[in-house]
């Protein structure tokens, strides 16, 4: 099977559009209100959002805390857009270019577990959690709101930010669940930091009840939630289950409502061997295809020898056949990425508008080896490359193949597997003498994915990046208000970016999204908000 | 050419009366190898099945069409045919060339752990045994306190600690191998060192190194030999373990271990192939091994001689 990028991004829409007629059909019944999700989750290294970037962290957060924005989601809602509502604010207004205001809900109340005990939320808590967010030590995700001057409550419910700075993507970070999820003060003073499982209490649709450590997460409805009625489902059991062939039986089981990859999707290559069987054993299935955010990159240290070089990065961009990845590792349907993934619909630019940088990202040896040797490296060179397989043979498989195509120009790569933990405290910092292979967060909007990743000394310019043309473009798109003008400015980062081949991009499946059809009014995207995605959604069973 | 030496005195008398001609310098090798097949067809089975592992680990390049990580055009997932004798798996890759160079692996894995494993169970087992007392006490003690952990959560550990790779995975083996023989070793010192030639040797005035490295060891070789050839096949077992929990030797190159558990049981349905060779490997390896250590126990075993099988 062979899709074009365009043709995938428009079978998400329709593939989209199908499903959206049958919850209307669903619409049409009165909400279930109990029942038990059963979800595939991951063990979370902790439960300190401020200390972690790792979605099993964050996803487990989603069902419990919450923000003051959120992304709408629900069947009306294309996957790859994220229109912004109210979560813990009622109301927002922008006086002016760097001022916000929000309006807090009223009768806002805390889990009813210690230390708060059900205390009702006020806009002191929200200034606290901001300013915490912004100073406590290690939070990677601080970049988010580093434009942000002062956080003030005026009274018990309106909180005013000021920002240093135009910043247009402030709403979207606040809704971003990466970024600030609301905890009360008591608790960080109570145990230190977040990490204990005794610590998760937040304001969410979802109290955590149990945690067992390797085994799974259940959850309760939280009977105080403040949107009234909300959540239907009463209780979520996530189950950790690391291995793939254990996930297939138990999912062809019925063990689990959503498929039991992130986002609630299913791996193609899973999918094409359990298809039939699906049918006969769970025909009320649905599913919604949509390309990934997801995107595996290769980063190296271009402060340094050889990759100092833009022939040396443009000469690795070529050497990738990224059509042949696809077909080996997705079943042929993938997206080829330029820096921003495709799958960011709005965006991403089209290969066709990329300009001279697009013929990086075709497949060309003779290209890549006549650019080696233009570099001064006409046998190439050796190389390490930093590696973390995440539990995932698509991912490993990708990576050999990565690691063919650059020993067919020369570039003989060993390859340094280090446990994960070991992997996302050193490499994906930046933390490496020479390569890094591995996915980056799903982003839902590309201010993330440029920003940290390219912007001088940010914790994630993996690539050690300093180049004032694209510092200088990425601080102007912050301050575009203008949706179009903006859009042009990434845009044009983007053209740059091609050229340069600062990371080698690689690209994205087209993601699968399952789930069971009793699971109403839910329709799924990416993003770690799985505990957005299902506030609404009940089950009829 | 320089002339043959006469041959000693008793040799000469010990040839046979009547000799048609100069015998071939292999023909009493050969002769011990036929002896061994037909007393022993099991393990000469899989003596055959180690020689076939060593030939292909050590001219992989020769016999293997593809190299491990070539990927060929259009042959993905392809199954069994004249052009692909075992298929191709799902990044277009030959299995029948990564299964030879997997072969470099576990032979490298299996010979270079029994190696370093045997000589540090011989040295503490053969010490241990032979110089007895406090010596002994805490030597075994240490040893007991290793054993009385699960044997996967040593090797975890350790793996764990180093990280993976072909020489991390040696050394974790090895550790663990290493403790197991020598309590065996230990007991066979023990039996030796009670013989009268051990206790004449000493009355005679022969030192320690003496008495260890020429009574002691060549009678407890036939032990040493038979844990080496038995460990072959669980060292092989165990590589291929850790390969299939992701400590063996990375990616790109193969291990019958990683290929079982990578995309051998991703594809599982869809191509079978990709599992199944591994596994044969894997079976034929380990069966390969242990029937070999089996005969060459029950042939070097004073005890067990004179078995049929």
């Amino acid at each position: 099977m062979d899709l074009s990028r365009r043709h995938v991004l428009r079978l998400g829409g329709v593939a989209l559009a199908g499903t959206a007629v049958r919850p209307s059909h669903a619409r049409g019944q009165t909400p279930k209100r109990g029942g038990t999700l059963a979800l595939r989750t991951w063990d979370p290294p902790h439960f300190d959002p401020l200390q972690t970037i790792s979605y099993k962290t964050h996803i487990a957060l989603s069902f419990t805390h919450s923000r003051l924005l959120k992304h709408k989601a629900g069947p009306s809602v294309i996957p790859g857009t994220f229109p912004i509502e109210g979560d813990l604010a009622e109301s927002w207004r922008q006086p002016n270019e760097t001022t916000y205001v929000f309006k807090l809900r009223k009768g806002v109340r805390w889990h009813p577990k210690p230390p708060v005990n059900g205390r009702e939320l006020t806009a002191d808590d929200v200034v606290y959690s901001v300013n915490h967010f912004l100073t406590v030590k290690g939070n990677a995700n601080a970049y988010m709101l580093r434009s942000l001057e002062k956080a003030e409550a005026v009274d018990r419910h309106t909180v005013k930010f000021t920002l240093k700075e135009p910043f247009v993507w402030f709403l979207d970070m606040l809704a971003n669940p990466m970024a600030v999820a609301v905890i009360a003060r008591e608790v960080v003073e109570k145990y230190g930091d977040l990490k204990k499982a005794e610590s998760v209490v937040g304001t969410g649709p979802w109290m955590l009840d149990a945690y067992r450590p390797n085994v799974g997460l259940t959850f309760v409805s939280n009977p105080g939630y403040f949107i009234a009625g909300l959540p239907y489902i009463a209780r979520v059991e996530m189950t950790v289950d690391e291995d793939n062939a254990s996930r297939i039986a138990a999912f062809l089981a019925g063990k689990y409502d959503l498929g039991w990859e992130f986002p609630g999707t299913i791996n193609r290559t899973d999918w094409v061997q359990i298809t039939d069987t699906l049918k006969q054993k769970r025909p009320n299935l649905k599913t919604v295809e949509f390309p990934s955010a997801v995107m595996s990159h290769i980063s190296m240290r271009t402060d340094t020898k050889p990759f100092s070089d833009v022939r040396v990065r443009q000469a690795m961009s070529l050497a990738i056949d990224r059509q042949a990845i696809i077909d080996a590792v997705f079943e042929g349907v993938g997206v080829i990425n330029p820096p921003v993934p495709a799958a960011l619909r709005e965006w991403s630019v089209p290969m066709d508008k990329l300009g001279e940088g697009a013929k990086y990202y075709t497949y060309d040896p003779a290209e890549a080896k006549r650019l080696l040797a233009a570099a001064g490296y006409p046998n190439g060179f050796p190389a390490s490359m930093c590696f973390t397989t995440y539990g995932s043979t698509i991912l490993v498989d990708a990576m050999q193949l990565v690691q063919k195509y650059l020993k067919d120009v020369g570039i003989d790569v060993k390859l340094d597997t280090k446990e994960y933990g070991a992997y996302i405290s050193t490499c994906f910092y930046g933390k490496f003498d020479s390569m890094t292979y591995g996915p980056q967060t799903g982003f839902l909007e590309p201010d993330n994915f440029l920003f940290g990743q390219y912007y001088r000394e940010e914790l994630k310019n993996q690539s050690h990046i300093d180049d004032p043309v694209v510092s200088d473009l990425l601080v102007r798109q912050r301050r575009t208000v203008d949706f179009a003008k903006r859009r042009e400015v990434i845009f044009d980062i983007q053209r740059h970016l091609a050229k340069q081949q600062y990371y080698v991009q690689m690209p994205s499946g087209v993601y699968i999204g399952v789930w069971e059809g009793a699971l109403k009014n839910y329709a799924p995207s990416f993003g770690y908000d799985y505990g957005g995605r299902l506030m609404a959604a009940w089950l009829d069973r | 050419m320089a002339p043959r030496p006469s041959p000693p005195l008793g040799e000469a008398w010990a040839k046979p009366a009547l000799e048609s001609g100069p015998a071939h310098p292999l023909a009493p090798t050969l002769r011990a190898v036929g002896r061994f097949a037909r007393r022993k067809p099991l393990g000469a089975l899989g003596a055959l099945i180690v020689v076939a592992m060593l030939v292909m680990a050590a001219f992989a390049e020769r016999i293997a069409p593809y190299g491990y990580d070539d990927t060929i055009r259009g042959a993905r997932m392809q199954p069994p045919s004249a052009a692909h004798w075992l298929g191709t798996d799902n990044l277009s890759r030959d299995m029948w060339s990564r299964i030879v160079y997997g072969a470099r692996v576990s032979v490298t894995v299996g010979f270079a752990t029994i190696g370093l494993a045997i000589f540090l169970a011989s040295v503490i087992g053969v010490s241990s045994g032979y110089f007895g007392g406090a010596y002994d006490l805490v030597v075994q003690r240490i040893v007991d306190a290793w054993l009385s952990f699960p044997y996967l959560v040593i090797i975890l550990s350790v793996m764990a600690v180093l990280g993976p790779g072909l020489l991390n995975l040696v050394v974790a083996l090895t550790i663990l191998s290493a403790a197991i023989n020598s309590r065996v070793i230990r007991g066979a010192t023990i039996a030796v060192a009670q013989g009268t030639y051990v206790e004449a040797a000493r009355a005679l005035g022969c030192g320690h190194a003496r008495i260890i490295t020429r009574h002691i060891l060549p009678n407890v070789t036939a032990t040493i030999i038979i844990l080496a050839t038995i460990g072959l096949g669980a060292v092989t077992l165990a590589e291929s373990a850790l390969s299939f929990l992701g400590f063996g030797v990375p990616p790109p190159f193969p291990s019958w271990g990683a290929m079982l558990s990578g995309s051998g049981r991703t594809y599982m349905f869809r191509a079978p192939w990709m599992a199944v060779w591994p596994g044969v490997a894997i079976s034929l390896a380990v069966f390969g091994f242990n029937m070999l250590g089996d005969a060459l126990r029950d042939v070097l075993d004073p005890r067990l001689r004179g078995g049929a099988r």
